[in-house]
């Protein structure tokens, strides 16, 4: 039962950063929940759990995207650090998703880039990434609030 | 339980481990559609994405249809007008292209068949889940006869480029993205450039020799050089040419004729 709602949730996460959230876009920057999700998880569940969802559903964001395997490397190794950073933290869990949300989402756009950049010889546009930056920061620590609930019930077995 | 703790951190790493070494090696290789499966995933979650696309469609476009009922039948009529004189136009068109070839024929120009495309008709479904790329999803795939490097168009303008074809569904990487690239001319002086992506809402043409005569407001449209797009399609207007003195070329910014977040539908050249 968990496991079909942890693949409903997955899908529903998809769909909704690929159909939906991109026709409600500013500037052409929406925010990726992927990430937020993935924060949440690795704050809330144990860390064997946090990276097989992780790497799921940052799996079926390549897939759905182009070109390499980016986003499967960066969000297993978050899921990590986020798994080794709350047995440091002795604040509540919330408020700790959403600090890491707003620390992480800037910090791995920066990272993405720079390696596309250097390794991968994508073009890319910086004062547009630094635009993107800030906006899809703001729009992630708005879906915490949203996002964070339905996790929590989910790791919990509610 | 002391013993039991190292073991399960261990184990732990090995995992995420095998998942960034599995994903770096793909990614490397050449099979980055991992055998196919790339494509079966593809074609799972379309289903989904085609239903809550057409769902949020439906839901956004009612209200305002109810609102503009009345309007309707007035719209009706003058469309019909608009469609008998375009068909006019069109059939005097295929007249003159006709015309066109077979003058191109008598001076010994090689019979190119210059329209000789069709427009396949298909729905933006979504929007690529990454950042990284600029990239819409199109209902039509391998069943349609699509292939990678097909055009995409709109009456606009110039959309983008199908770069990977799975059975329902493709993706076309739009001229907006760093990375395409795409071949053009200034419609008033003939000068050749590059367009480039650099934001949603401005393209870069590159290239464009600094002894050319570029202005704001010119037309840019892509260039018969080009292998994959028609000649003459509206890529959009120059809003920015400037040059230094002793630079090569011009640094050209261009608003896009397309507007890439409104996008529902497009046609595919074949």
């Amino acid at each position: 039962m968990r496991f079909l709602k942890l693949a409903a949730y997955i899908l529903a996460v998809i769909i909704l950063q690929t159909v939906i959230f991109p026709r409600l876009s500013f500037m052409g920057v929406y925010p990726d929940l992927i990430l937020v999700s993935v924060i949440a998880f690795a704050v809330l569940a144990e860390r064997n759990s946090a990276t097989l969802f992780s790497g799921s559903l940052a799996f079926l964001q390549d897939i759905s995207s182009a070109g390499i395997y980016l986003n499967t490397i960066v969000k297993v190794i978050v899921s990590n650090v986020v798994c080794s950073l709350k047995e440091e933290f002795m604040g509540n869990e919330y408020s700790l998703t959403a600090g890491l949300v707003a620390a992480l989402t800037p910090l791995i756009l920066i990272t993405q880039a720079g390696i596309l950049y250097f390794f991968f010889e994508k073009n890319l546009s910086w004062s547009y990434l630094i635009f993107s930056m800030a906006a899809t920061t703001v729009y992630n620590l708005l879906m915490v609030p949203l996002l964070f609930p339905v996790v929590k019930r989910m790791v919990s077995g509610d | 339980m002391t013993a039991y703790t190292p073991f399960r951190k261990k184990r732990t790493y090995t995992l995420s481990a095998v998942i960034i070494l599995l994903a770096l090696l793909i990614s490397l290789s050449a099979y980055r559609d991992i055998f196919g499966v790339r494509s079966i995933l593809i074609s799972a979650i379309y289903p989904f994405q085609f239903a809550v696309s057409s769902l949020w469609k439906g839901a956004v476009s009612t209200p305002s249809s109810i609102l503009n009922l009345r309007n309707l039948a007035k719209e009706n009529a003058e469309l019909k007008g608009k469609l008998n004189l375009a068909l006019s136009k069109l059939a005097l068109q295929d007249e003159l292209t006709a015309e066109n070839e077979r003058l191109r024929q008598a001076l010994g120009f090689k019979y190119s068949n210059r329209y000789g495309f069709s427009l396949l008709p298909a729905q933006v479904i979504g929007k690529g889940a990454s950042p990284w790329y600029s990239i819409i999803e199109i209902n039509r795939g391998a069943t349609s006869k699509v292939q990678v490097g097909v055009p995409a168009i709109v009456k606009e303008g110039l959309v983008g480029k199908v770069i990977e074809v799975s059975n329902f569904s493709s993706k076309v990487l739009l001229i907006t993205d760093p990375d395409s690239g795409v071949a053009a001319v200034d419609q008033r002086s003939r000068d050749f450039g590059l367009i480039e992506g650099h934001s949603p809402e401005v393209l870069l043409m590159k290239y464009v020799s600094s002894a050319g005569d570029i202005k704001e407001e010119d037309k840019i449209v892509t260039s018969s050089i080009s292998s994959i797009f028609p000649a003459g399609i509206p890529i959009g207007t120059v809003v920015r040419a400037t040059k230094k003195e002793h630079d090569l070329f011009y640094q050209i910014e261009v608003k896009p004729s397309v507007n890439f977040s409104r996008l529902e539908e497009v046609f595919l050249v074949l």
